[in-house]
């Protein structure tokens, strides 16, 4: 069963990604949430959101992103949709987290993050273009 | 993001506060390599007032980290908050990074 949605819609200045981070973190903590998991969907979401400013929208800060919450049995759903270019998460390299500091690659450590502190997270690219993330936790569950 | 700079070469400590995602990369990243170019010997990073750090903040630690061995300054992160130590354990830059935790404990 789905609960009531809760959005925010903002544009894609990375000034607004703190407004996105306190509605995120306040509906989590509403949900049961432990306050670290509330910190690991907040952290997800802000390198959900950074990507949709920074790589689907390139910087430019006049599209639209939309953070949507809702409930879904024992699950905390987010969803993150932007207008933005196509993101292909897949081509993004996981990083060697094991290398010396000279031979590390710098990049791919926000999907690395949203993988490892969410339960689930999914790529979709909506037919009418931009990009749709959807990402769940297990309330009360691992890393609670 | 506020900051406060202060550098008494050949130490230099730089102390951001609040909440780091990446809208404060350029004014951090500015604030560290404007340190690291003044050629200190030790740069202190206080996070005692930062209560959140996102990936582009840890990139951004990265690099200044990378500069500062090539020349030889030490870098350390001082007073990082339980929550933030638990992110740089996740992602492995407490083993190449310096840092040390909170001294103060928190609820």
């Amino acid at each position: 069963m789905t609960s009531t949605q809760h959005e925010i819609c903002v544009t894609s200045e990375l000034a607004n990604l703190a407004n996105i981070g306190s509605f995120v973190s306040e509906r989590a903590r509403l949900s049961g949430m432990s306050e670290k998991q509330v910190f690991h969907v907040q952290m997800a979401v802000d390198e959900a959101c950074t990507n949709a400013m920074v790589h689907a929208y390139q910087g430019d800060p006049e599209g639209e992103v939309r953070v949507c919450c809702y409930l879904e049995g024992n699950d905390f759903v987010v969803e993150v949709v932007d207008q933005g270019q196509v993101f292909d998460a897949s081509s993004v390299p996981e990083p060697d987290l094991g290398r010396p500091l000279e031979e590390r690659d710098i990049g791919g450590l926000g999907l690395f993050f949203m993988r490892k502190l969410m339960d689930s997270v999914v790529f979709v690219a909506p037919h009418e273009g931009g990009n749709q993330v959807i990402m769940r936790k297990r309330i009360g569950g691992r890393l609670s | 993001m506020t900051d406060s700079h202060q550098t008494l070469p050949p130490a230099a400590s730089i102390a951001p506060s609040g909440r780091l995602d990446a809208s404060a990369v350029p004014t951090l990243e500015r604030k560290l390599f404007d340190a690291l170019q003044a050629g200190v010997a030790h740069l202190t990073i206080d996070l005692s007032q930062v209560s959140y750090v996102s990936s582009s903040v840890l990139r951004c630690f990265l690099l200044a980290q990378r500069q500062a061995d090539r020349q030889r300054t030490h870098l350390e992160l001082v007073e990082v908050q339980p929550r933030l130590m638990d992110t740089f354990e996740l992602c492995g830059f407490d083993r190449v990074l310096h840092c040390s935790p909170s001294s103060v404990s928190s609820s």
